[in-house]
């Protein structure tokens, strides 16, 4: 299939926000061979920026479904890891002691 | 799939997508790589790709230097546009005299080879890194030249220029037997389906001792756990890669902006386990405000895990198993594959095809062990 000449109004249809990936881009990595959400991450980065996919990844599978002609249950998802929102990492000093602290009232 | 080949290689990581372009580079192009999932899904895309020369044995030495050089040159090799590679340093941090001891040796030795580091007092490394505090810093070692890639990207550009010259690359291929007759393997039985076969390549990562065994070959190999993290991308404000081997830390700006970083638990147990611990969290915070506070206040996106495939002295696995004669051994690498793999698949290439290898790495044969010639490597996170 084509696919490849869906347009905004003003320009390409973006899929990964944070990494600034449109939807030609995916379309030519399956094109390529890069076929699963997990290849198309590590070749774009979908997936990797602060969302983490969360506004990617069903689009992502949307476009793979149409280009491969399976239903979305079938694509294999990538491993989806903490934290679910991006979180300071001094938010984590002390944590330890701070819930044995709470244990003890 | 091909149903024969002459060099199967087992493990698509980026070792063996190296070793599998060098075999082509060098007229041997009836080649497969087997994958159990996606390339560069084991320890290869979970690594922190640092890339350095600044090693305390001479062959880890000679073989990082070696990779370095080849990393500048590797999107021309390659045909490749970009490996995202930063030569923004190395500075390896010393927390007590006894540790500086270690690295003005490691530098004593670096600069026979050939390597620009040098020894740094406390206010240098403050110049060099402007957000370092670390209070207790007794010194540093740094080299201008050492860095960071993309592993992706590497493996990518390994496997495409492989694959260019008719290398057979499958995914989602597992390998899960070998046909031993007489003293070579002569088949490997795939998820898709038997092989036959001139010679084995175990480039199989953490796993490599499993698949070791298929052949009948013991290796004295464990893997274990390391955890990492990634943070949101910010302005570029730290140049090298900052280390401490006494904290086994290890963090680093890309050029994206991120900030990988990463500590090691001298008490994780070994084997196959990728999850991940809030503990790793909280430990990794209390180092990070130690040494350079600033950068708890970045925001973590995404925490993860891979294993390193240890051996005894924490230096890899390169050469023949011995018996069965046919099967070759690349592995064991103890965290640092990917910044060795340039010459290493060159080296491999060279000696499955019975040519001399760019670098002697006689000493780094599975033998070693057995007659307890070990290579301690002492500059390890």
């Amino acid at each position: 299939m084509s696919g490849g000449d869906r347009q905004g109004p003003d320009g390409p249809v973006i899929i990964c926000r944070c990494e600034d990936i449109d939807e030609q881009a995916i379309i030519d990595a399956y094109n390529a061979g890069y076929r699963t959400v997990e290849e198309i991450k590590h070749k774009l980065r979908c997936g990797m920026g602060p969302c983490q996919g969360r506004t990617c990844t069903p689009l992502i599978l949307a476009l793979l479904s149409r280009l491969s002609s399976k239903p979305v249950a079938e694509i294999a998802l990538s491993t989806q890891r903490p934290p679910l929102k991006p979180v300071p990492l001094a938010a984590f000093r002390g944590l330890g002691r701070r819930n044995a602290d709470e244990n003890e009232c | 799939m091909k149903t024969s080949v002459d060099v199967a290689i087992v493990g698509g990581g980026v070792n063996g997508c190296a070793i599998a372009y060098n075999l082509a580079r060098l007229g041997c192009r009836n080649v497969a790589v087997y994958e159990r999932g996606c390339l560069a899904s084991g320890s290869t895309g979970r690594c922190a790709a640092g890339v350095r020369a600044q090693w305390g044995t001479e062959l880890n030495c000679r073989l990082s230097l070696a990779s370095l050089h080849k990393f500048e040159r590797l999107p021309e090799e390659l045909d490749y546009p970009d490996i995202e590679f930063k030569q923004g340093g190395y500075l390896i941090l010393a927390l007590s005299p006894p540790e500086m001891e270690q690295l003005r040796k490691n530098v004593a030795l670096q600069g026979t080879l050939g390597i620009p580091s040098r020894v740094v007092t406390p206010d240098e490394a403050r110049r060099i890194v402007p957000h370092l505090t670390a209070p207790d810093l007794v010194g540093a070692t740094f080299s201008p030249s050492d860095g960071h890639c993309n592993p992706f990207k590497v493996t990518d550009a390994y496997s495409l220029a492989a694959r260019r010259l008719g290398v057979e690359i499958n995914t989602a291929t597992e390998v899960l037997g070998m046909d031993v007759e007489g003293q070579r393997v002569v088949r490997v039985r795939t998820s898709r389906g038997p092989v036959s076969c001139g010679a084995v390549v175990d480039a199989a990562g953490p796993y490599s001792g499993v698949v070791a065994a298929m052949a009948g070959v013991g290796l004295p190999v464990y893997s274990q756990r390391h955890q990492i993290l990634v943070t949101e991308p910010v302005a570029p404000l730290q140049g090298p890669m900052v280390i401490s081997f006494s904290l086994g830390l290890y963090c680093q700006q890309t050029p994206h902006g991120s900030f990988i970083t990463g500590i090691g638990d001298p008490h994780e147990p070994k084997g196959f386990d990728t999850g991940h611990s809030w503990e790793f969290l909280e430990d990794l915070a209390e180092k990070i405000h130690r040494l350079m506070p600033l950068l708890t206040r970045l925001r973590i996106v995404r925490q993860w895990s891979g294993s390193y495939n240890m051996t005894p002295d924490a230096q890899a696995i390169l050469g023949l198993a011995g018996q069965p004669e046919n099967f070759w051994l690349t592995c064991g690498f103890s965290g640092h594959g990917l910044m060795q793999s340039p010459i290493v698949g060159e080296i491999m290439a060279q000696m499955i095809l019975g040519q001399e290898p760019t670098i002697n790495v006689g000493r780094l044969g599975l033998g070693r062990f057995e007659r307890g010639e070990l290579l301690l490597e002492p500059s390890v996170v």
